[in-house]
């Protein structure tokens, strides 16, 4: 029986290699660097250690790996 | 003497070996190439442990390995996921590495960037990647029917499910347990509960046949209009109802269950060896299938563990198939099942009924 094929899922990652280079194309590199840059759902500052991810929102956005932030985060998708 | 013997023969049978040893070889080319076309997962995976080889050498295939052993991990679980209950989730991934070239166009698209660290910290990169395309690549378009408790209960068997695929010495499913399933468990009762009931459908063969393709259908159903109460309920009250088929061990009656509802219309039987079966033969369960079919089970679910059972199944299904005009599909699936800790054979057919 056939259903629904699906097509594949595009997962988009930055590896820690390029993130300060990706970071200073939008120009955020300085405000990550002088921690300025805070997680959207639980406001604490993201650094190298709790980064998870970003995307745009009105703005680009930082995610930070806690778990409540990380099914928030599900939401936006 | 003995030794000129054994040249002899060595060179007398390679003089009929060589004049085929291109066909051999083109036999072999090709099996590959259809192997290949057939498994490229699986030449991921090989692929992947020639990077990972190479990484003792230097950095320059770590984005490589990286990608290679995401890719090949979720795409040979995906497939086999979509084995046990077809089209319940994408064919597997593509990953894109982001860069400051590619980044603005991306985040144009509304496309979530996750952070992948470099490879001594790969077993949190396989985490952070399942865990990323469950929650956009699995029954999207379902979860939002389900209680929050129920969401992360599946989420997370899915990404256990994910994870538990890898057969070399990885340790993301360890990171995975310390980690992320153990404190978010010890940290709600209430979703530890609904977890150790996912966990014990999953040993039966029951949580990506039954309850997340049912679960899927109902979203293709109602999806993108705004999930209510009666939503909720339905999808707690069937996943009540599969619990105690769950935990069903064996008995000597015809077993069956039944859950038709608003969107969910179900029909579940097990075929066991003793009792009617041997006595009545196969009318009694055709009964009851049919019976179901009149009370509106849009989907009927055969089960059967051992090979005499599994015999019966087929030989039941085939019967209703050709009796009752309203299936109009079916689907077979071969697995094996838990019985008080027995790795069995089992056997699941699904029937699809006419509405």
């Amino acid at each position: 029986m056939k259903e629904n094929n699906i097509k594949k899922e595009e997962l988009e990652f930055v590896h820690d290699d390029d993130f300060l280079s990706v970071l200073g194309k939008i120009r955020l590199k300085e405000d990550f660097l002088a921690g300025k840059i805070k997680c959207l759902f639980c406001g604490n500052v993201i650094t190298s250690e709790n980064l998870y991810s970003f995307f745009e929102d009105g703005g680009v956005k930082f995610s930070c790996n806690k778990e409540t932030c990380i099914k928030e985060l599900e939401k936006k998708q | 003497m003995e030794d000129t013997n054994t040249i002899t023969i060595a060179w007398g049978t390679l003089k009929i070996i060589l004049p085929w040893s291109g066909w051999l070889l083109f036999g072999l080319l090709g099996a590959l190439f259809i192997y290949l076309y057939h498994y490229p997962e699986k030449f991921d995976a090989w692929l992947k442990k020639i990077d990972r080889f190479l990484l003792k050498f230097g950095r320059w295939r770590e984005k490589q390995f990286i990608l290679r052993d995401i890719r090949s991990r979720i795409n040979i679980a995906s497939k086999r996921i979509n084995k046990e209950a077809e089209g319940l989730i994408t064919k597997g991934v593509d990953v894109i590495w982001v860069n400051e070239k590619n980044i603005e166009s991306f985040l144009r698209k509304g496309k979530v960037i996750i952070r992948m660290q470099h490879h001594e910290n790969q077993d949190k990169n396989i985490v952070n990647a399942a865990t990323h395309y469950v929650a956009k690549g699995v029954l999207h378009t379902s979860k939002i029917y389900l209680s929050e408790e129920l969401q992360k209960a599946l989420n997370l068997a899915l990404i256990k499910k994910i994870l538990c695929e890898e057969y070399d010495s990885g340790t993301s499913t360890d990171y995975f347990f310390v980690n992320v399933l153990r404190p978010a468990l010890d940290a709600n009762v209430k979703l530890g509960d609904i977890y150790d009931i996912v966990e014990k459908m999953e040993r039966k063969g029951l949580f990506t046949r039954i309850l997340l393709r049912e679960i899927r259908l109902m979203g293709k159903k109602l999806y993108p209009s705004k999930p209510t109460n009666r939503e909720f309920k339905e999808t707690k009250e069937f996943f009540d109802f599969l619990e105690p088929f769950a935990s069903h061990t064996t008995g000597n009656t015809i077993q069956d269950w039944e859950f038709v509802r608003d969107d969910i219309k179900v029909g579940i039987l097990l075929v066991a060896q003793h009792g009617k079966l041997e006595t009545e033969g196969y009318e009694p369960y055709i009964k009851r299938i049919n019976e179901k079919i009149n009370r509106g089970a849009q989907s009927i679910y055969l089960f059967g563990r051992k090979s005499s059972n599994i015999r019966a199944v087929k030989e039941i299904a085939d019967q209703i198939r050709a009796e009752n005009s309203k299936v109009f599909d079916y689907r077979v699936e071969k697995y094996f099942s838990f019985l008080r800790n027995e790795k069995l054979p089992a056997i699941c057919i699904m029937l699809k009924i006419e509405k």
